[in-house]
């Protein structure tokens, strides 16, 4: 699977990045479960991340350089890894998030400018 | 860059992954537990997998492990396939490495592909290729846009000695315009090339640049040659440079000993004329590079244009002459197209062995898809696509091209140095090589014949159908088009074979009777030597009286019968010569204002020391002298063709240079074998050497020994006495010459073809023993219980056979079809091998048949002997 399909909960093609770099930039160093929770509790349950596509999504960025994973231990001592967002990470996402304001701009004005 | 980044992180997860699979398993199950899921971890597994490796990449190295395991665990079918495909391009990469020695290399100069031959033909007389002279030469480069530079050469024969006190030798060197290095683009490895300077003012600067090689070999690779100052013909040379040693002139195989400026050719050569005013003196090779944009074609216009106007301009040296502008390998190919298509023949013999290899393999693989079947359709049930298992087999296929490319280059390595025993003439070098060129070709080969035996069994394998494949073994509808495919290739491998066979079985007769051929005189008891007046600049007096003192000294030797004198040793490269003539009466051919004749200038004893027998008048006597009647010996031949039926005695000749016009024949000779043993009969008119002056001759001495070496030294000795100054070429037997020229060459030739007729029928023989086995083993079950109904083992043996009988009757069926018109095609390519006796065609199919029933009689025997209850019982 890669990472251009969207999952099963019908994720944007491309935006995985978005979501799961801003959560980190927000959250700080978390680990995998912790990033699907957050994602659905912003989005009020409509966005349902599966294993299949965040953790491969998480090795990618890990690969680009964009974050940096360490085997940490949970609250409840158990191991797990936690991912942070790197410097190169947080200009992506800058980066990522002025392109999507440009789309939906884009979006917007074709969907509700003048017929 | 990330993009990067993260490709180089993935190519590490295929080849070293950091993390491992129970590191990703612990995090999956992590969060499945956290999130209450209970499944999807394999699943998410596998995505994981993919993403941390390059998945095209895994797949092919576990491919390749699996195929090599594969490999391993079928020891007899793997030594098959790989000692066939080794066979097969081991043939071909010695065929490429010697097609590239002697057509196909470029030169090794700077951009090759620019460089290109420029040439004068006569297309009224079909004459291509010829050479163009300086006068033209010069006016051409001054003017011409297209070219970046022009350069002349020329190939001559010098004497060289490394000091004025040492001992000559005759070498042949280029006399090149002063660009020449330049144009090229050759950097020397020594010294300096020829400045501009050195290129203008004729007969002033003795400048001269040695070969790399004879400087290595006749001057001890001393660096301190340069500057240094050797004799030439008499001059004194100062040495420039050395030439790097991947540059051997510009007509390989010939390799000039040395280069120097052609404004010294007048003061080297013993010509009265300048040859670089005659404008008729068509004796340079010209190369040029083409100026960046230009095409060939462009060329060629822009330069007909300039050569119609010299033409013009002079008439009577240009007439009838175009320019031509052609490619080294087109050039090549034009000069010596007897090579060029020898060489495509045996490449194309290789060619067949290697598909016979080929099937061999597809066949083998093909049979190994049975046993295979199972596991496919297991894998296809599971949801592996079709594309990844063609992949799968692909790679095995691949991997045994890739093993037997590997044993392949050595056995081409072993045919290579086989081909380097070809004997040549002295510089000329034909050393083919396993270059980086051979290996290209060799890995070409391997990947093409992998996809060529490696596809088809493929695709049978994946057309399984499902069901049946799971259950038995014996899958009847796959089975049968497999058996379809694989019996197809066995006929297709003995037609092949067939027509191999007759094609080898056509050759080798030819040639063999190529070598009984009689040449029309005799080949021992003669011992030759040559020498030249032209470096030490006799008049033609001085050389008639050296050349007559040497021969009366020569025949004062013990043992010697006849000391004859020619300026054409037959069969010796390089010393042919063919002039115009007239005969008196003759229609000449519309256009044409003279024909041409193979010639030579010889004394009174030449004939009876050659053995060469006079038919009808006489030869040349002491009377024939230079004030007495001009007088011509002609051979049968020449009579035949010009005078047909009438009496050639008495007849005139009119030649179109030298200074006696009119000769009469007064004898006539058998025509015999004059350059090439296997040569349609030629035309040949001898002049006699009383009335001829030419300054370069060979001695011919005849003794009553058989062994005529004994008289080398003395020989030499004579000529030695008569001037320290003249050189001596290299003396040999006769024997020895005409062994070089007239046998080794279509020896090796025959040996060459033989070895591709046996590869091809072993490996056809291999296929057909296979493919009968495979069907023995396949029918075991069949041969028990008709074993046990009664049959005999007479029975089963002649039901075994009979399906090798078939495939055999209709593989030579085809292949003598095929192999008749194969035949024809050869016969027509060439000229001198003749057809091949009517025998061949009864002895190779008989031969062929005979050896294809043992193939299929081993696994027939070992049939009938099996034990009927065992059979029933095989699964």
């Amino acid at each position: 699977m890669s990472n251009g399909e969207a999952g099963k909960a019908g994720v944007l093609q491309g935006t995985l990045d978005l979501m799961v770099l801003q959560t980190l930039a927000t959250l700080g160093p978390v680990h995998g479960y912790a990033i699907a929770a957050r994602l659905e509790q912003v989005s009020g349950g409509s966005l349902r991340l599966n294993m299949g596509t965040l953790y491969p999504g998480l090795m990618r960025l890990e690969q680009r350089g964009f974050v940096r994973a360490r085997w940490g231990v949970t609250d409840n001592n158990r191991k797990a890894r936690f991912y942070t967002i790197t410097p190169a990470g947080r200009r992506q996402l800058a980066a990522e998030k002025t392109e999507w304001d440009r789309m939906a701009t884009i979006i917007q004005s074709l969907l509700r400018g003048p017929a | 860059m990330a993009t990067l980044r993260e490709w180089i992180a993935r190519l590490w997860g295929t080849l070293r992954p950091g993390r491992q699979d129970g590191d990703l398993e612990q995090e999956l199950r992590l969060h499945a537990e956290l999130a209450g899921e209970r499944g999807g971890v394999a699943q998410a597994m596998e995505a994981m997998r993919d993403q941390r490796g390059l998945p095209w990449l895994d797949d092919f190295l576990r491919d390749t492990r699996h195929a090599w395991r594969l490999l391993l665990r079928n020891p007899a079918f793997t030594t098959v396939a790989v000692v066939s495909i080794a066979l097969g391009i081991g043939a071909n990469g010695a065929m490429f490495s010697l097609a590239d020695e002697l057509l196909l290399r470029p030169l090794p100069v700077r951009d090759p592909g620019s460089i290109v031959t420029i040439s004068a033909d006569t297309p009224d007389e079909g004459f291509q290729g010829g050479g163009v002279s300086y006068p033209n030469y010069r006016d051409l480069r001054d003017s011409t846009h297209a070219f970046d530079g022009l350069l002349a050469y020329q190939i001559s024969s010098v004497s060289f000695a490394r000091s004025r006190d040492a001992a000559r030798a005759m070498y042949l060197d280029m006399t090149v315009s002063g660009n020449f290095f330049d144009v090229l683009g050759v950097r020397l490895a020594l010294g300096r090339t020829f400045t501009h300077d050195e290129d203008r003012v004729p007969g002033r600067d003795a400048a001269v640049v040695l070969g790399y090689d004879f400087w290595q070999t006749a001057l001890g690779g001393d660096p301190s040659i340069v500057d240094s100052v050797v004799w030439i013909n008499g001059i004194d040379f100062r040495v420039v440079g050395v030439a790097p040693a991947t540059f051997n002139g510009v007509e390989p195989p010939v390799r000039p000993a040395f280069y120097v400026p052609v404004m010294m050719a007048q003061r080297l050569g013993a010509a009265t004329e300048d040859p670089l005013e005659t404008r008729d003196r068509r004796a340079y090779g010209v190369l040029g590079r083409l100026a960046p944009g230009i095409s060939k074609e462009r060329a060629r216009a822009e330069l007909a244009t300039l050569w119609s106007a010299l033409a013009a301009q002079y008439p009577d040296a240009n007439r009838s002459r175009t320019i031509a502008v052609r490619t080294g390998l087109e050039q090549r190919i034009d000069q010596d197209p007897w090579d060029a298509v020898l060489m495509a023949i045996l490449f194309t013999l290789a060619a067949v062995v290697m598909v016979i290899a080929c099937a061999n393999v597809a066949n083998l693989l093909l049979g190994r898809g049975r046993a295979r079947s199972r596991e496919m359709a297991i894998r296809l049930a599971l949801g592996v696509g079709r594309a990844r298992l063609l992949r799968q087999l692909l790679t095995e296929a691949l991997l045994l091209s890739i093993l037997g490319l590997a044993l392949g280059l050595a056995i081409a390595y072993g045919g290579i140095r086989f081909l380097r025993t070809i004997p040549t003439a002295e510089q000329v070098v034909i050393a083919p090589q396993l270059d980086h060129r051979v290996l290209i070709f060799g890995a070409l080969v391997a990947a093409a014949s992998a996809l060529l035996f490696g596809l088809a069994p493929a695709r049978q394998s994946l057309h399984t159908d499902l069901v049946p494949g799971l259950k038995t073994s014996d899958a009847v509808d796959a089975t049968r088009r497999r058996l379809v495919g694989r019996n197809v290739l066995v006929v297709a491998q003995i037609a092949l074979s067939m027509v191999l066979m007759l094609a080898t079985a056509m050759l080798l007769d030819g040639f063999r009777k190529m070598l009984a051929l009689d040449p029309g005189f005799r080949t021992d008891h003669v011992m030759v030597l040559s020498s030249d007046t032209a470096p030490v600049r006799y008049t033609p007096a001085q050389a008639h009286a050296f050349y007559r003192d040497l021969v009366e000294r020569a025949r004062a030797l013990p043992g010697v019968t006849a000391v004859g004198l020619t300026n054409s040793v037959p069969f010796k490269v390089g010393d042919q010569n063919t002039r115009g003539v007239i005969p008196e009466g003759y229609q000449l051919p519309a256009g044409q204002d003279y024909v041409s004749s193979a010639s030579a200038v010889v004394n009174e004893d030449y004939f009876c020391a050659m053995g060469i027998p006079l038919t009808r008048g006489r030869g040349f006597t002491s009377a024939d002298a230079a004030g007495t009647r001009a007088v011509a010996v002609v051979n049968e031949e020449f009579a035949k063709t010009y005078w047909p039926g009438a009496d050639p005695i008495g007849k005139r000749v009119r030649l179109i240079d030298g200074d006696k016009p009119w000769v009469e024949v007064v004898g006539v000779t058998k025509t015999g074998k004059y350059m090439w043993i296997a040569e349609t009969p030629k035309a040949f008119v001898y002049l006699p050497f009383a009335q001829q002056d030419r300054t370069r001759m060979s001695l011919i001495v005849e003794t009553h020994s058989p062994d005529a070496s004994y008289l080398a030294t003395p020989l030499r000795d004579i000529v030695r006495t008569l001037d320290m100054n003249l050189p001596v070429l290299n003396t040999e037997t006769y024997a020895q010459l005409f062994h070089e020229r007239a046998i080794a060459v279509p020896l090796m030739i025959m040996q060459i073809v033989a070895t591709m007729g046996l590869l091809g029928l072993a490996l056809a023989l291999i296929g057909l023993y296979a493919l009968v086995a495979y069907s023995v083993a396949r029918r075991t079950r069949e041969i028990g219980i008709r074993m046990a109904i009664g049959a005999g083992k007479g029975d089963v043996l002649r039901m075994v056979m009979r399906q090798g009988l078939m495939l055999s009757i209709a593989g030579i069926a085809i292949g003598g079809v095929a192999g008749v018109v194969v035949v024809r095609l050869l016969t027509a390519a060439l000229a001198g091998v003749g057809s091949p006796s009517p025998a061949t065609y009864v002895i190779v199919p008989v031969a062929l048949m005979c050896l294809t029933m043992a193939a299929s009689y081993v696994p027939a025997r070992r049939a009938s002997l099996v034990d009927p209850l065992e059979a029933v019982r095989y699964e």
